[in-house]
């Protein structure tokens, strides 16, 4: 992190749930925060508006090809400003038996969750390389990446391919001091849950150490503590939050 | 040249090795200028920065000279 001079962090997938817990985690540690999400909610727009010069939204659907063209995204990464750490959070569920799913829908999902966070993360790796190395990369990935979950075949497959990527980043650009971590989260009280039942949800949460939701504040946190000094030794490690 | 001379030598010394003298534009990246895909890797992201374009995007230039003509071509366009 740049001395004297307020660090700069990437998030994608701000307008709800985790996303936001991020956001207020990076706000209070007053980060310049660069926000990426389709969509403006209601819960957004106040942070923005509370937080004018700090958090900077930018409306971009991250599963749309070609995104390194985007100039938004080209804005956020130019080399002319150090960007020092990318959370990248935003992904996509399909809830389907391995025997049912489209295929459509599942390189739908692997471009938002796979391929647009390669990009993304090829982008900051240049921005960082652009200003002497440092930074820190975290990918918010899911305990089902470890565990399975019955009707999340694809969801999984798509975190585990980006738990790789990371851990190979990290043994590749640890030599400019570049930092790359995962964080496997829990199930949490979040709208990518919101169509489990009652029942669906207890079960779920009677398996994990804890027998409760993850709670977003404390997966939130451990993203930010994953950008600071005090981690400077920890890289290539998947970190489960439950 | 002399810009490119500098980045080059920056990337060199971060890396413990000599400046280079004189940047002949058909030195070689690997046998002349020990630059590895690492080094050139952080050219790229360097160059972008200090020229504001990615003169590796069509592939790596075959030498200095040809990264140069890349930048030079870029800016008259």
């Amino acid at each position: 992190m740049t001395a004297n001079k307020q660090p700069h962090v990437c998030i994608t997938g701000v307008s709800r749930g985790l996303g936001l817990h991020l956001l207020d985690r990076f706000l209070l540690a007053g980060y310049r925060i660069s926000g990426i999400s389709r969509q403006l909610t209601p819960e957004l727009e106040q942070r923005i508006d509370k937080h004018p010069g700090q958090l900077q939204h930018y409306a971009v659907d991250l599963a749309a090809e070609n995104l390194g063209q985007n100039s938004s995204i080209r804005k956020i990464f130019t080399p002319a400003e150090p960007c020092d750490a990318l959370i990248l959070n935003a992904a996509q569920a399909i809830e389907a038996l391995a025997t049912d799913f489209e295929a459509d829908s599942v390189k739908k999902l692997f471009q938002l969750n796979v391929f647009s966070s390669m990009e993304l993360g090829r982008l900051f790796l240049r921005n960082r390389l652009a200003h002497g190395g440092n930074g820190s990369l975290v990918f918010i990935s899911s305990v089902c990446a470890h565990t399975g979950y019955t009707g999340l075949s694809t969801y999984a497959a798509s975190k585990a391919a980006m738990e790789s990527w990371v851990r190979t980043v990290s043994r590749e650009w640890g030599r400019k001091q570049i930092r790359a971590n995962s964080i496997a989260a829990g199930f949490m009280e979040t709208e990518m849950s919101a169509s489990l039942d009652d029942s669906q949800r207890q079960r779920i949460f009677r398996r994990t150490p804890l027998g409760k939701p993850t709670d977003p504040a404390s997966v939130a946190a451990t993203a930010y503590n994953l950008t600071t000094q005090d981690s400077c030794s920890i890289t290539g490690e998947t970190i489960r939050v439950e | 040249m002399d810009v490119l001379k500098s980045l080059i030598n920056q990337i060199r010394d971060a890396n413990g090795q000599d400046p280079v003298v004189e940047l002949s534009p058909t030195l070689r990246w690997r046998e002349d200028l020990q630059f590895d895909s690492f080094s050139l890797a952080e050219l790229s992201a360097c160059v972008e920065r200090d020229f504001g374009v990615d003169a590796f995007a069509a592939g790596v230039p075959a030498h200095p000279g040809e990264l140069w003509d890349r930048i030079q071509n870029n800016n008259r366009s």
